[in-house]
């Protein structure tokens, strides 16, 4: 394979074929969490941007400072810290200049930096590429961090926006509130399930 | 005492079922009821170190700064029991993959040690973190056993049943938010059931 087509590959697979949240399963708490379609996509934009930064700072942090120092046992200690303070670095601005939005989605925002999703790219990029079966390159990792924090904004706004449509209808009630949002993203799992080719249902 | 935080544990504050926390796991490691009995105990041993932890020093931890030093908490004891896995027990590793380190994130843990152990003394936290998570296993089981039958048509690997084409769906990623999503909303049924009774007494 090319170059290119292996960024193109690593790109869809990031983004669609082992999306975070509707694949992958991890970060499932912000598709379970009500926001409004309209915080929604504030929230994902933030999400998007921390995936993006923390994924690629994470195989930078472990190429240039934990594998020359042969500190890999630290690895796990080292990403959360560095999520923990991006997420607060975000949090600061967003109090600072942005007050309203602040308040619509400011705990969600605080426990990005325990989201699944966060920590789950970071060790996903310093792992094997399963486009090349080799570890990732710098620009891969990039790549990979980049599709897949859209891929996880695009999950939180198809379901935001599901949940905004259905919930103008009269539900069951035990299905309002969680349940009912485990089911739109049962949903939307169904439909991104279909990206990996059909053995994956049959 | 105890008896009665165990039963709080278990069934009316059960983490995933009634509080909603740490549901990543309970979604992603349930396609057989073994993966989710090791998921359930891998998460309480973190839970036990990390809820200590945080009740030892409890004086020390402020209201601004209680995220980072828990997941600093989490993330140590994570790495301990991932560490302590790989050596002994791989094929739980295998079975667990990226699931076993995203224990340092799990958000039972971070939600009993920042609400809970924070405020109490060691022994208390030590009875919480037991009983959340004695709790938490057995939600996944629930989920695991569910999955299992009807994904692979097997009880803890033993089958598959006789005259029964399992649906596969539901040893994938949709299966496992249908089937929380399911057991949720029969929960949410029960519950209701309840409150109203009491009310109309």
């Amino acid at each position: 394979m090319s170059n290119l087509s292996i960024l193109l590959h690593t790109a869809l697979v990031a983004m669609f074929v082992s999306n975070l949240p509707l694949v992958r399963m991890l970060g499932v708490c912000p598709l379970a969490s009500t926001f409004s379609f309209r915080n929604a996509w504030i929230y994902s934009a933030v999400a998007a941007f921390v995936l993006t930064v923390s994924g690629t700072a994470a195989w930078l942090i472990d190429a240039l400072i934990l594998a020359p120092a042969g500190l890999e046992v630290a690895q796990l200690l080292v990403f959360m810290m560095t999520a923990a303070t991006l997420v607060q670095i975000c949090e600061t601005t967003f109090e600072r200049f942005y007050p309203r939005m602040f308040h619509a989605i400011g705990t969600d925002l605080s426990l990005l930096a325990a989201n699944c999703a966060v920590a789950g790219l970071m060790l996903t990029v310093t792992d094997t590429n399963s486009v090349t079966g080799s570890p990732f390159s710098l620009v891969e990792a990039a790549v990979h961090s980049i599709f897949a924090a859209a891929g996880m904004s695009l999950a939180i706004l198809i379901t935001s926006g599901l949940r905004e449509r259905i919930d103008l209808n009269r539900l069951p009630k035990p299905f309002a509130g969680l349940a009912g949002a485990f089911m739109i993203a049962a949903i939307a799992a169904i439909v991104f399930a279909g990206f990996a080719g059909s053995p994956a249902l049959h | 005492m105890a008896l009665a935080e165990l039963k709080r544990g278990l069934l009316l504050r059960n983490p995933v079922f009634v509080a909603a926390v740490g549901l990543c796991p309970a979604v992603a490691v349930t396609t057989t009821a073994r993966a989710a009995i090791d998921m359930g105990l891998a998460i309480s041993v973190v839970l036990v170190i990390v809820n200590i932890l945080a009740s030892l020093t409890r004086k020390l931890i402020s209201e601004r700064s209680r995220l980072p030093v828990i997941l600093c908490y989490s993330s140590l004891a994570a790495s301990l029991v991932l560490a302590l896995v790989q050596r002994f027990l791989p094929g739980v590793d295998r079975e667990l993959g990226l699931f076993l380190p995203l224990a340092a994130v799990n958000c039972l843990v971070l939600e009993r040690a920042s609400l809970f152990a924070r405020r109490n003394t060691v022994a208390m936290s030590l009875l919480d973190a037991v009983a959340a998570g004695l709790g938490y296993t057995a939600a996944l089981l629930v989920a695991g056993i569910i999955r299992e039958a009807l994904g692979s048509g097997t009880f803890f690997g033993i089958g598959p049943f006789p005259y029964f084409h399992p649906v596969r769906i539901f040893a994938t990623a949709p299966g496992g938010f249908l089937t929380v999503a399911l057991i949720l909303a029969m929960v949410s049924m029960i519950r209701s059931t309840f409150t109203t009774e009491k009310k109309a007494q």
